[in-house]
């Protein structure tokens, strides 16, 4: 799970044109997650979990630079899984930042921005295995990934827009503890790895529409895929669908679109 | 906007989990018979130990599990393959039953903790969150029953029973039967025992794909917490005495004056790697050596007390028990 994505997009009609604003997004939504971590089980878990993200974004006439942070937390069960058992219940978390620029004019009626995005993942799960001596071992996956970016944007007029993102990560350091017992004596294991061995995407699209003078309303859909080619592979894919309120601050120098 | 809400519900509803992390693996016998095999083959930490034949045993169980064999066939063939490993951490739970190694045929743990109770001890309680039981043997010798390391709050625990018992000047600490649990359990107990750090053991973990790849051995220690008993201590030890709890009993060994009473331990000298089959039957095995300070290693063997009770059936019966008698003679000639 680790990177992410580039990210919410952009902005609105009126901030294509603003020299400088800020936003600030409060997100809150649910995430269908779906993983299959060999190091703890062949089987695939899947399960929703709520989620709640932060977004800031610094907007220039040309570029715009994001940051983000969010976390989700939930239950996922196998299909053997009987009376709860087995389980991963656990805590998904990201800090994300993009930097995107615009590609030509920012004239037409599809609008373009490429850039990358740095973004840092953990998932830290208790595993509840169906035995009898109710064995519960944690297990965690953590990243730090860049990934090249590209945003495409279609504003329609009255601050509405409608936009989708893709980053593919190309290189990451990743951790993957799989017991406490281990961890806790040897510290946490770090390994670079390229994008022949990690393979993840981060796709979302995202509708925005005014809902008062400085506010949008916005929805949005997020697909998360990773997957570590590893002795015991590890597999992750989230796909989540929120609803966010944008607020906008106007900074010096910035004019409104009309 | 609609043909947005069309999309954002045409992926979700598409549930394409399998398309993005894959389908659950084969639940064909042959291949969890091999997910077994090679599990243990990659992570294991006794092959240089056990007197067994891994590859072997691959070429015998591999012909026996055919991709029509019953579950309850499966489980059996499973279940003894982890059982050629003479392992207390090689076990098997399915829904045709457990499958776990409690040593070779003739080893004995006598113990009754109805004799202890009725025969031996003047007082009799229960700690707050129920893991310790303890009383006086005599009015200066104290007396602790720990079961098990399963649970939790084993210092608080031993917090009240130390004050409870009003400052004996002698303990017996009894861990016979005691199949283990956490370490951080036993940690806890015999925390109460030390001061300062006290290194009791080394631990290796299995680390690569060849069976003699582990981790640099790393130091295991104890260190001081909750209320101090600084009397002499007596620890009663048996053949049912594993894991969590030998880890306890080294612990203890690095106490100034301890004496270790009974027989020598179960032997379980590894830390469990717990595995999953596709099926949901779960499987764990040895992923870990533990060595005493002195590089020894106990697995199958166990650790051998200080003193040799072992316990003994007649006399038990008789309502004696003879290691807990050994164990208030060592408490008494120690008293003033």
């Amino acid at each position: 799970m680790t990177l992410f994505a580039a990210a919410p997009l952009v902005s609105h009609a009126q901030e294509q044109v603003a020299t400088r604003a800020r936003r600030l997004e409060v997100a809150g939504g649910v995430a269908a997650l779906s993983l299959r971590d060999e190091a703890a089980s062949p089987l695939r878990y899947d399960g929703a979990a709520p989620l709640l993200q932060l977004g800031y974004t610094a907007l220039r006439e040309r570029s715009r630079f994001s940051l983000r942070g969010g976390v989700a937390y939930g239950s996922l069960t196998a299909a053997t899984s009987g009376g709860g058992l087995p389980s991963e219940t656990g805590v998904h978390g990201w800090i994300e930042a993009d930097y995107l620029r615009a590609l030509g004019t920012g004239t037409g009626r599809w609008r373009w921005a490429a850039g990358g995005t740095a973004a840092f993942r953990l998932a830290a799960r208790n595993h509840s295995y169906a035995n009898p001596i109710g064995t519960t071992l944690w297990y965690g996956f953590a990243s730090v990934s860049l990934a090249p970016a590209v945003e495409l944007e279609r504003p329609f007029g009255d601050r509405r827009m409608l936009a989708a993102a893709l980053a593919v990560p190309l290189v990451a350091l990743v951790s993957r503890p799989y017991s406490d017992a281990q961890v806790f004596r040897y510290g946490v294991p770090v390994r670079a790895v390229l994008v022949g061995r990690l393979q993840a995407a981060n796709l979302s699209v995202r509708y925005a529409t005014p809902v008062a003078p400085r506010a949008d309303l916005v929805l949005g859909y997020r697909l998360v895929v990773e997957r570590l080619r590893d002795l015991q592979p590890y597999r992750w894919a989230s796909q989540s669908v929120w609803v966010a309120v944008s607020f906008r601050r106007e900074g010096a120098g910035s004019r409104e679109a009309q | 906007m609609r043909r947005l809400v069309a999309l954002i519900l045409t992926l979700l509803a598409a549930g394409c989990a399998d398309l993005l992390v894959g389908p659950d693996a084969a639940t064909d016998p042959p291949a969890m018979l091999e997910q077994v095999w090679r599990d243990v083959d990659r992570h294991y930490s006794f092959f240089a130990i056990k007197d067994v034949n891994w590859d072997s045993l691959h070429t015998v169980y591999s012909g026996k599990v055919g991709p029509a064999a019953s579950p309850a066939h499966l489980a059996t063939a499973i279940g003894s393959l982890l059982m050629a490993l003479k392992d207390y951490h090689a076990n098997l739970w399915t829904p045709f039953g457990a499958w776990q190694y409690f040593g070779p045929a003739g080893r004995t743990a006598v113990f009754s903790e109805f004799v202890v109770q009725d025969r031996y001890l003047t007082d009799w309680s229960a700690s707050p969150y129920g893991n310790l039981r303890f009383g006086h043997l005599a009015p200066d010798i104290g007396y602790i029953r720990i079961p098990t390391f399963d649970g939790s709050s084993f210092g608080p625990d031993m917090d009240v029973a130390l004050r409870r018992l009003g400052g004996v000047r002698a303990l017996v600490v009894d861990v016979r039967g005691n199949g283990g649990g956490s370490n951080r359990n036993a940690l806890d107990v015999a925390a109460r025992f030390v001061t300062g750090e006290h290194v009791y053991a080394y631990v290796r973990f299995r680390s690569g794909p060849a069976r003699g790849d582990f981790t640099p051995p790393h130091a295991e220690a104890v260190h001081w917490a909750g209320a101090l008993y600084t009397g002499r201590a007596i620890v009663l030890a048996n053949r049912g005495t594993y894991s969590a709890a030998e880890m306890f009993v080294l612990m203890m060994r690095t106490v100034p004056g301890v004496t270790v009473v009974g027989d020598s331990t179960g032997g379980a000298g590894g830390n469990p790697l717990t595995r999953e089959l596709p099926n949901g039957w779960t499987y764990r095995f040895s992923q870990t050596i533990t060595s005493a300070p002195d590089g020894t290693t106990f697995e199958g063997t166990g650790l051998a007390p200080d003193l040799w009770v072992p316990g003994n059936n007649v006399a038990l019966m008789g309502g004696s028990d003879i290691t807990l008698d050994s164990a208030l003679a060592v408490a008494r000639r120690a008293l003033p």
